[in-house]
């Protein structure tokens, strides 16, 4: 009886918690509510949202929909034998066709998916993490520090983009190594990391300069003068009060660059430059069919399939971020929000 | 009554600008006496803004005080200000002297609610007493009642601060957050502002100029500071709601008996809410006195010039001869020299001190000087 009633009592402290946990929440589930109202009203971002939806389940469906061979690389496209140069049409065995050298382009666009995913998102979160960081001391320091960061960031905005991509894929060692003396880290780098790896270097310039531009213009305002007036710490006032004010413009500017990247790095691929033959990546598997996509004089378009459709892939993907940009600036953005 | 409760001695503040050195202040001198209102009048550019702020030693690069001292009494005990360390005056703004800014729209932050950053205020200067009151009040688990003594011992603690980060675990944390947004609502209302729990949710951009400007003053209240500096708190709105902000102001000033240091340049404002004024021209206070007293008996020929400058219909506008000079290359002697009908040669060469001319009744002027008229 006694010991009945004692676990009565713990069981109602837990269920008084979960309560009080629940409620708390309340103001939160508003704020998610309010927000998914607010993206219902916009078809275009819902259409954005579709479209990297389906890319997202493409992705975690690749070894449902493509299985890949056991014991090889999942990234490596099948190749049918024999290795003849010709392009096959799509048929029952090869829905999409077969590339010269009969790589399975059907299983090339699913698992060219994921690489495409990982080019932008990693790219992407990346440098924005590099712009926040370098952006974010610029401005806060300023003097002499801002000077070197922004410098550096003008030195990289000097070059064509596409064609600094370019070198500095060229000019990264086979093999990264950090050697601290204590401590050494080795990894091999594949030509697809060189790619991943320049795109960041030349990405991150453009974050840090919208970051510091924007906390120099929010650093001025009133509201943080009130903020220091009522003994907010620097620190603080950084975190909580700047912060928040600054990192919309970026976060919108970022969801737009994944798409972008994509086709940065498709372009890359085309040039021949990232992934390794046979790589399931959608810009690979266009310049594979290069010497193809005019045909004969007769017949222009025969071989459609090589570029059409990993051209589709791509064209999809960019323009779902693109509009999911819309979107994230609709959530996102405080000012835009609450009218 | 007659014990002062902030002094600023000799204050010289600089602004180290591209054009020139900014002689923004000149040896500055003021005393704020307990439980009074002391108006600072002066044209704009005059010093009115920055004398304010030093007296937070909140003063924005590139200005640099060069001299002088910020006497704040605190618990009976003196502290200048200006040489005490970071977290010191950290403790000190907003809990003993706060600040209500002009704009009262950009003066909160637009991506928080107005609970928001009144709560924050609270939490950051009333977190130890709040613990003492929910250890008092309410039935607590073990647990957390380890966790409040913890706080009232070591309120910066890294556990705690480790701790309120995990849900479910970090009930003690929303305790101490609802209670703080209790407090909040009762600010509000006692600001005046009809249904305060709704406004505690609504963003800056949602309120009007009147109720932003409330909301203001409710952060710097919401500590019951000791003084209130108001730097211009109803030059940005209309009329009737200005009306009302200064009947609210006088109404809390005789509630929580802070005293307010209150910076403008209606004269109008100052007649309707200031027991003792100072005037301000260009960096320098040239006349201190009781409320009436400058509007009767005024002396420094700029107090008269700035009172007969008032518009008033059926009266000729006599605007003051000449611009404010610039504070790069002031004017030596008397900084009024170039404007002044009564100027005198001494008045170029000697810069007049500040003096008691009457009882209660201060001037830096030459005319008013010991033997020197």
């Amino acid at each position: 009886m006694h010991e009945e009633s004692g676990r009565k009592g713990f069981m109602a402290s837990i269920g008084h918690r979960w309560r009080e946990f629940r409620t708390s929440l309340a103001p939160q589930m508003k704020e998610i509510n309010f927000t998914l109202g607010k993206i219902k009203k916009s078809p275009l971002s819902i259409v954005g949202i579709a479209i990297i939806t389906f890319f997202a389940v493409l992705s975690a469906l690749a070894p449902v929909l493509a299985p890949p061979m056991p014991g090889y690389d999942p990234f490596m496209m099948p190749q049918e034998k024999p290795y003849g140069p010709i392009p096959a049409p799509p048929n029952a065995v090869h829905p999409f066709g077969t590339t010269p050298f009969q790589y399975d382009i059907y299983y090339g666009c699913i698992w060219g998916t994921i690489t495409a995913f990982r080019i932008g998102v990693f790219v992407v979160a990346i440098s924005l993490i590099l712009g926040v960081i370098f952006g974010g001391i610029s401005a806060y320091y300023g003097g002499i520090v801002d000077e070197v960061i922004m410098r550096v960031t003008d030195v990289i905005y000097a070059f064509p983009g596409l064609l600094l991509a370019i070198a500095l894929v060229l000019a990264l060692p086979p093999n990264f190594v950090l050697d601290l003396g204590v401590w050494k880290f080795e990894t091999p780098l594949t030509s697809l990391d060189k790619v991943l790896i320049s795109f960041v270097l030349i990405g991150w310039p453009s974050y840090a300069r919208v970051l510091r531009g924007e906390i120099m213009r929010v650093k001025n305002e009133d509201y943080v003068e009130a903020a220091r007036a009522v003994g907010v710490s620097d620190l603080r006032i950084m975190i909580k009060h700047i912060f928040p004010n600054t990192v919309y413009p970026i976060l919108i500017v970022a969801s737009l660059d994944i798409g972008g990247i994509v086709l940065s790095a498709a372009a890359l691929g085309f040039l021949g430059i990232g992934s390794p033959q046979g790589y399931s990546d959608w810009g690979r598997l266009i310049a594979l069919s290069r010497d193809w996509i005019y045909a004969t004089p007769q017949n222009p378009m025969e071989y459609w399939y090589l570029f059409v459709i990993p051209g589709l892939f791509i064209f999809f993907f960019v323009l779902g971020w693109n509009l999911l940009g819309d979107a994230v600036r609709d959530i996102l953005d405080p000012t835009l929000r609450r009218r | 009554m007659e014990k002062p409760l902030l002094e600023i001695e000799g204050l010289v503040l600089r602004f180290y600008t591209y054009e020139g050195v900014v002689e923004a202040l000149d040896e500055v001198d003021l005393t704020l006496m307990e439980g009074e209102t002391l108006g600072v009048v002066g044209e704009t550019g005059c010093g009115k803004s920055v004398t304010g702020l030093s007296s937070l030693d909140l003063v924005p690069p590139p200005g640099r005080i060069e001299a002088g001292k910020v006497i704040l009494r605190k618990r009976d005990k003196k502290y200048d200000l200006l040489d005490q360390k970071d977290a010191f005056l950290r403790s000190v703004r907003g809990k003993d002297v706060s600040m209500i800014f002009q704009d009262p729209r950009s003066s909160l932050n637009p991506v928080y609610s107005v609970g928001d950053q009144i709560t924050e205020v609270l939490l950051l200067h009333r977190r130890v007493e709040m613990c003492q009151q929910i250890l008092q009040e309410k039935k607590l688990s073990r647990f957390d009642k380890y966790i409040y003594f913890h706080i009232l011992t070591n309120p910066r603690s890294i556990v705690v601060r480790f701790l309120s980060n995990i849900p479910i675990v970090n009930l003690f944390r929303r305790r101490i957050n609802s209670l703080a947004w209790k407090e909040a609502v009762e600010i509000l209302r006692s600001m005046r502002i009809p249904d305060p729990e709704r406004v505690m949710g609504m963003y800056p951009h949602e309120l009007s100029g009147g109720m932003a400007q409330r909301a203001v003053i409710a952060m710097a209240l919401a500590c019951n500071p000791t003084i209130l500096i108001a730097d211009e708190p109803t030059t940005n709105l209309d009329v009737t709601v200005q009306f009302q902000i200064l009947s609210l102001i006088r109404e809390l000033k005789a509630k929580y008996g802070s005293s307010i240091l209150y910076i403008t340049h209606d004269m109008g404002v100052v007649a309707e809410i200031c027991d003792r004024v100072a005037v301000m021209y260009a960096g320098n206070v040239v006349e201190i006195a009781e409320v009436h007293e400058i509007f009767k008996s005024q002396m420094h020929p700029y107090t008269k010039g700035l009172l007969e400058s008032i518009p008033r219909a059926g009266h000729p506008f006599k605007p003051i001869e000449g611009t404010v000079p610039t504070l790069i290359d002031p004017p030596k002697g008397c900084r009024f020299n170039d404007r002044c009908p009564h100027a005198m040669d001494i008045c170029v060469k000697l810069k007049p001190k500040l003096v008691e001319a009457e009882k209660g009744h201060f001037v830096a002027c030459h005319l008013f000087g010991r033997g020197l008229a």
